[in-house]
């Protein structure tokens, strides 16, 4: 009991900063992606240009699989397959969470859908239904893995 | 558990933590036993998420008590 509770606990540990790496890295893009296009003389975009935040990027996917193999070599044979973890892993709050999590970032994409088309029309840019899918993109995945990780960690 | 839900906790009085304490276990030992995270028994003993039925009736079952004796509507 106290070996699969220390299990979970390290399991448990790591989604929490896979989860936390996923959101930086999915801001980290959308920004990049969403300032070099749309405002591409803008000084935020010299700002990415000198410090390569798309091999920042790289680098932190590298760090997360990096670390979750480090995790998964530390858990105990069939971990995922004990029906006690895998049911606590999945139990009807966590499911509750990523509902409402849903809900909020449905409810977001369909704000920005509301609003971007005009932040975007005064940014003169060539590519706005190109920026307005991404723009729309960031801001659901955002606003999901960021209420998730409310919901079920607060 | 948030939204709609919260005005429900409100309402739900638990007595999980006092059976638990009793029981001298922990919310991990309490969740691993029922199949629930750790999280999931704090916020029922802080009254902040409420439990399905399954859930109350799991409870009950591990603390070999009425589910009543768990869980009642506050005054």
């Amino acid at each position: 009991m106290r070996d699969k509770i220390e299990a979970l606990h390290r399991y448990q540990r790591f989604s929490l900063v896979a989860v936390c790496c996923a959101v930086l890295l999915v801001v980290t893009f959308g920004i990049h992606a969403i300032v070099t296009t749309a405002f591409p003389q803008s000084a935020a975009a010299e700002f990415f240009r000198a410090h390569q935040a798309s091999l920042l990027a790289a680098q932190l996917v590298g760090a997360i699989a990096l670390a979750g193999w480090l995790a998964l070599l530390k858990l105990p044979q069939g971990f995922l397959r004990d029906p006690q973890i895998a049911s606590s892993l999945n139990d009807e709050r966590t499911k509750e969470s990523a509902a409402l999590a849903y809900r909020n970032a449905f409810y977001a994409v369909l704000l920005c859908q509301g609003i971007a088309p005009f932040l975007l029309a005064n940014s003169a840019s060539a590519h706005a239904v190109w920026m307005l899918a991404l723009t729309t993109l960031l801001v659901g995945i955002a606003t999901y893995a960021v209420s998730y990780a409310v919901y079920a960690w607060v | 558990m948030r939204g709609s839900s919260r005005f429900d906790a409100a309402q739900l009085k638990n007595a999980v933590r006092q059976h638990r304490s009793a029981r001298q276990m922990t919310q991990a030992e309490l969740g691993l036993m029922i199949g629930v995270s750790r999280k999931t028994i704090n916020t029922i003993e802080n009254g902040v998420f409420v439990p399905s039925t399954i859930l109350a009736l799991k409870l009950a079952s591990a603390f070999d008590v009425p589910v009543e004796e768990l869980f009642s509507l506050a005054e």
